[in-house]
């Protein structure tokens, strides 16, 4: 199916690919329906863009590419939800906010997107804890590591 | 709003399985002891709204170059020798 795009313009998607989040987002719970769109091949940076809503799309990154022993608990009522029986269903993303300046983009480290592919549902799960913020700011080295 | 007064140690019971106990009163902070099933899921407010703030504020800002941000993150393991 055919879908419009923020970023693509009109882009042809797999409708099997289409990843259901039933709660919604914080601030979007009316978005159910996404896809993910690299941004191109062998970028890290991912696309989460809206079905149905072509202006509503989130740049998302990986987070094993920017930090180490990046851990939480995944609780049973995201388990259950998202229908995941491993880990290896699951795939993290983690939504980028840029700025004016590339350089000043922050990482949402304390909400990540956890999806399980292989049932294509996702949450956006909340950590409700001080480890991650939900502001984190590459530092200098890391920026390079990205660039290099 | 529902507004009941509490005291320490007492609790209120939400739909019979959510138990809130009032923990610890100290100044103007009080410790909420809650239990409640594996599904329930409990969420300081703040900690929501911010979340909520960020991915409004994410969506906000798109006016970034995408051909800036492919230059910026590529997967090490592809790049050309």
């Amino acid at each position: 199916m055919e879908i419009m795009t923020r970023d693509f313009g009109k882009v042809d998607i797999d409708e099997d690919k289409i990843i259901e989040f039933p709660e919604g987002l914080p601030g979007f719970k009316q978005e159910k329906e996404f896809v993910l769109l690299p941004l191109e091949k062998d970028s890290l940076f991912v696309i989460m863009q809206s079905v149905n809503n072509p202006d509503l799309a989130f740049i998302t990154i990986e987070p094993k590419s920017i930090i180490k022993d990046y851990e939480f608990e995944i609780s049973e009522k995201t388990e259950t939800l998202l229908e995941i029986s491993g880990i290896e269903d699951i795939i993290l993303l983690n939504i980028v906010n840029i700025k004016e300046k590339l350089k000043d983009m922050t990482i949402n480290l304390a909400a990540p997107l956890v999806i399980n592919i292989n049932a294509n549902l996702g949450k956006q799960v909340i950590l409700d804890d001080t480890k991650y913020p939900v502001k984190y700011k590459l530092d200098k080295t890391e920026s390079k590591e990205m660039m290099s | 709003m529902l507004i009941l007064t509490r005291k320490k140690d007492e609790k209120i019971l939400i739909n019979e399985d959510i138990k809130v106990t009032v923990v610890e009163i100290k100044g103007n902070k009080i410790k909420l002891g809650i239990e409640a099933p594996d599904e329930v899921e409990i969420l300081r407010e703040e900690v929501y709204k911010s979340v909520e703030q960020e991915n409004i504020e994410a969506t906000k800002e798109s006016k970034v170059q995408l051909n800036q941000l492919k230059k910026f993150g590529k997967k090490p393991d592809t790049d050309e020798e």
